[in-house]
């Protein structure tokens, strides 16, 4: 079990704490609702790092440089974008996506290669 | 694509970085994204700093001289935004990727890829959100906060807001993909033997960040796609509780952001201190506790943002927001507990994080001030409001930003920064700093309110107006200064070494800078400063060659 | 008889507990940093051994602090209190509407309403030593009704009414907008003015006969 997860948990338990307060000093749903739910979200988080295996950090294998990400990154921006611009960003923004994740593909099957 | 070694985490691999701009845009090597985040993040600060000159040169006469007021509302908007989201944020990020890895004495960061994703969505928000000058209407005008229904699409129409909006959206996709990967990297790649307990001050104060970033900043994502879905037709907050549900949203986000630009900075002053001081950082466990606490205060103390609508439960936010006086004084005192017994050298780093640490405490101070409903219902939306986050944020963040820059130069680059340079970009900073934001308390004591592209010539905020501008150029000679201190270094490089300083971290054991996988070696890790603890070990044994006893 | 409402006295008063304790820390932290400074700067080689004990110096310091929260937070709820407390028997009530960009001022039930704009500021007109009561609403975005002489404002939301008191003596003085609220923003003031009960209502009389209506139409 990994220590850091202690630590956040502990953390949770300081905000339940506080959102408790928060439902009980006022009738307004909204701000104690927000802050349980990052209460929540924290203790998922630590809920999962206590999950995770608390042997010596594994080798990675990892490529030196990554274009298809920044492919994505861009492709993702114009298909936002697109909500502004019109249907046609969207679109060409789809494109680009898929030609990153393509990139992508072939990246994480060139380390597994390399790793087999 | 090539693929590259297999690393441990505390194992080096001697390999030659790839070459070529396309590597430097793709790469997952951690100190390369975090070199260009920073940078990106610098060209933002000169931007916005640009802005930020135009409107002082507008305030400081009574009536309108240089931009409309329609111009002036872009101007305040972006430069806030700008500040927020383009370069205090992701700054603090950028300085974490670098040294985070390092300092937990791992190879890289976790998952690279992700990381490089998070700072070009941050690159491509920070490019939409400038494009919107380039529309009709002109660029985001509703101040950094999009308060509805000003933000709405009746009061504030036209694609240059709809892009502002989706801007913020990209960029705060961006730092969540950082931040997890700097979560995942503390909690994960952590050497052998560094124990929680052993994690240096600066990645504690990284790690209390990123948790901040990611309860916080998926909330504004939805408050802004929500808001973007409402001018794009939808009729999300115009009923009469959405614009106070809107303020939530947003204030949820809006104010751990700003611990999340004070965080990192604390912890890159705690770090200077104790370098300069030549001593281990004191008060190193009630710190962390302190920081706990505070971290978790900060998610419940947004709604005092919003004392003067009536509608919140202001006892509640007053309490949790003043409470926050114990955990900051805590962290005070252990800066302090550093100082006293210490060697200090007054290096330009540790006059920056001084700086950053008595200037703060003036914004924080007035910040207690602001967290007490009756105070602030007069001090809000005035100029004492922008004298407080510029204090915290200018006086007090950016400034531990310089320390950082002085402090890690030469890590990154080899070469050191000119000391003389160096102290003539503090002193013109620290003049022009204070010139320019201490009269704005009394601006907004007297009545100014914020926002405003004019004033009346009888209001009688006319000399503290122009005390301010004067102080804003002053700045802006020091930030030159600082340009040229960066330009003549790299061009007459004197070289740095690996530990120029005598630091106590990590980053101190290697190269500068770090080879592509960071260490050859680790040092044993003892405490929260294993550098130091090996300094301190070989002095011992120099000490006592004959009975070569080991402390 | 309940105290007339007095929030700039009561904002005063407050302020004069936090500003000299916030004045006071400053001082002392500059003071200490100063003398660590002087009286710790580095002379040779030495190599400081910092020893960290258990925490009891930090501990108590934490409970000082806490006891300055505890004490800051009653000064400031009971002055909460005082200042938003809604009078059982205001002596005049003024309904305001805030709209881009300027403010219209209704007495309800004295058929008296006055209208003002960026270019033409209204003037609110109130009595003197006695309640009045204010009832903000916007008709279109956020805008926020702030008079600086009085230490106090408060929003004004669409669809929603908003209500608070104020005091007033003998004076002129000036009203803002203080939540951004488009171009014109920074002109949206109006001129206050507090005149005696009796003069206050030969001036209803006076705006009634002339048709109830001062100023001009609001810009839209």
């Amino acid at each position: 079990m990994r220590v850091g997860a202690v630590w956040m948990g502990g953390l949770a338990l300081w905000m339940g704490t506080l959102s408790l307060l928060l439902w009980l000093w006022t009738s307004d749903d909204l701000p104690p609702a927000l802050l349980t739910g990052a209460t929540v979200a924290l203790a998922l988080v630590a809920l999962y790092t206590a999950t995770r295996s608390e042997d010596a950090p594994p080798t990675r294998h990892l490529a030196d440089s990554s274009l298809p990400t920044v492919v994505i990154v861009f492709g993702l921006a114009m298909m936002l974008n697109g909500l502004a611009f019109g249907l046609f960003l969207i679109l060409i923004g789809a494109e680009v996506v898929a030609l990153g994740l393509a990139g992508l593909v072939i990246q994480f099957v060139a380390e597994r290669r390399a790793r087999g | 694509m090539t693929v590259g070694a297999e690393v441990g985490a505390g194992t080096a691999v001697a390999k030659a970085p790839p070459g070529g701009l396309l590597a430097w845009v793709a790469t997952t090597d951690h100190k390369r994204i975090a070199l260009r985040m920073a940078i990106v993040s610098f060209g933002f600060f000169l931007i916005g700093g640009l802005f930020a000159l135009v409107m002082r040169s507008e305030l400081a006469d009574p009536g309108i001289q240089l931009v409309g007021r329609d111009t002036y509302n872009q101007l305040f908007t972006m430069h806030g935004s700008t500040m927020v989201f383009l370069v205090l944020t992701p700054l603090a990020l950028a300085l974490a990727v670098y040294i985070v890895p390092l300092q937990v004495g791992a190879a890289d960061i976790a998952a690279p890829r992700v990381t490089l994703a998070g700072h070009w969505f941050v690159v491509a928000g920070g490019l939409t959100m400038y494009s919107s000058f380039l529309t009709d209407h002109g660029a985001g005008k509703a101040g950094w906060t999009a308060y509805y229904p000003l933000s709405g699409d009746s009061a504030t129409p036209g694609t240059g807001m709809d892009l502002w909006v989706i801007g913020v959206i990209l960029v705060g996709v961006g730092l969540t993909l950082v931040a997890a990967c700097l979560l995942a990297t503390i909690v994960t790649l952590r050497a052998p033997g560094m124990t929680m307990l052993r994690l240096p001050v600066f990645s504690w104060t990284m790690l209390a960040t990123v948790l901040m970033i990611v309860m916080s900043v998926p909330v504004l994502a939805v408050g802004m796609a929500l808001l973007l879905a409402d001018r794009l037709g939808a009729s999300i907050y115009e009923s009469s509780g959405g614009p106070i549900a809107y303020q939530h949203l947003f204030w949820f986000f809006g104010h751990p952001a700003v611990y999340i630009m004070f965080f990192p900075y604390l912890g890159i002053t705690a770090e200077v201190v104790a370098t300069f001081a030549r001593k281990r950082f004191t008060g190193y466990r009630p710190l962390i506790v302190a920081l706990l606490v505070f971290t978790g205060l900060s998610m419940t103390v947004w709604a005092h943002h919003m004392f003067t609508t009536g509608q919140v439960a202001n006892k509640y936010f007053s309490l949790t927001s003043t409470a926050l006086v114990v955990a900051a004084g805590t962290e005070y005192f252990a800066v302090i507990a550093t100082l006293i017994g210490g060697a200090i050298l007054l290096r330009t780093a540790m006059l920056f994080g001084l700086g950053f640490f008595l200037q703060f405490l003036i914004g924080g101070l007035s910040g207690v001030i602001l967290a007490s409903p009756p105070l602030d219902y007069h001090a809000h939306d005035s100029y004492f409001v922008v004298a407080h986050f510029h204090y915290t944020l200018f006086a007090g963040s950016l400034f531990a930003g310089f320390a950082a820059a002085y402090f890690w130069f030469p890590k990154w680059t080899g070469a050191m920064l000119r000391e003389s340079l160096g102290r003539i970009h503090f002193v013109l900073i620290v003049l022009g700093t204070n010139l320019t934001f201490f009269p704005m308390f009394l601006l907004g004591y007297d009545g100014m309110p914020r926002r405003v592209a004019d004033y009346a010539s009888d209001a009688g905020f006319t000399g503290l107006n122009r005390l301010s501008t004067l102080g804003s150029f002053l700045v802006a000679l020091g930030v030159a200064v600082f340009l040229w201190n960066i330009f003549v270094s790299l061009r007459h490089r004197e070289p740095a070494g690996d530990d120029p300083w005598e630091g106590h971290t990590l980053e101190w054991a290697t190269s500068s800078p770090p080879p592509r996988y960071n260490f050859r070696s680790l040092p044993p890790i003892t405490s929260h400063a294993p550098v130091l603890d090996r300094r301190l070990a070989a002095a011992d044994t120099a000490a006592k060659p004959k009975r070569g006893r080991r402390r | 008889m309940e105290a007339l409402i007095d929030t700039r006295e009561e904002f005063q008063d407050l302020w004069g507990i936090y500003l000299p304790i916030g004045v006071a820390v400053a001082v002392i932290v500059f003071a200490l940093v100063f003398f660590t400074l002087v009286r710790y700067r580095r002379r040779g080689d030495e190599l400081p051994r910092g020893r960290e004990g258990p925490p009891i110096v930090e501990g108590l310091y934490a409970l000082v602090l806490a006891g300055v929260v505890v004490f800051l937070l009653a000064m400031t709820f009971r002055t909460d209190d005082e200042v938003t407390a809604l009078s059982a028997d205001p002596g005049a009530e003024v309904d305001v509407t805030a709209f881009q960009w300027g403010w219209r001022f209704t007495y309800p039930g004295e058929e008296v309403t006055v209208v003002g704009d960026d270019r033409r500021p209204p003037t609110l007109v109130v009595p003197t030593d006695t309640t009045v009561r204010f009832t903000v609403e916007s008709r279109d975005v956020i805008h926020s009704f702030w008079i600086p002489e009085l230490r106090f404002k408060r929003d004004a939301f669409p669809n929603r009414e908003d209500s608070f008191d104020l005091s007033f003596e003998e004076d002129e003085t000036v009203g803002r907008c203080a939540e951004f609220c488009g171009l014109a923003h920074g002109e949206m003031t109006f001129d206050v003015v507090a005149m005696a009960e009796t003069e206050f209502r030969d001036w209803l009389e006076t705006q009634r006969r002339a048709g109830g209506i001062q100023h001009g139409e609001p810009s839209s």
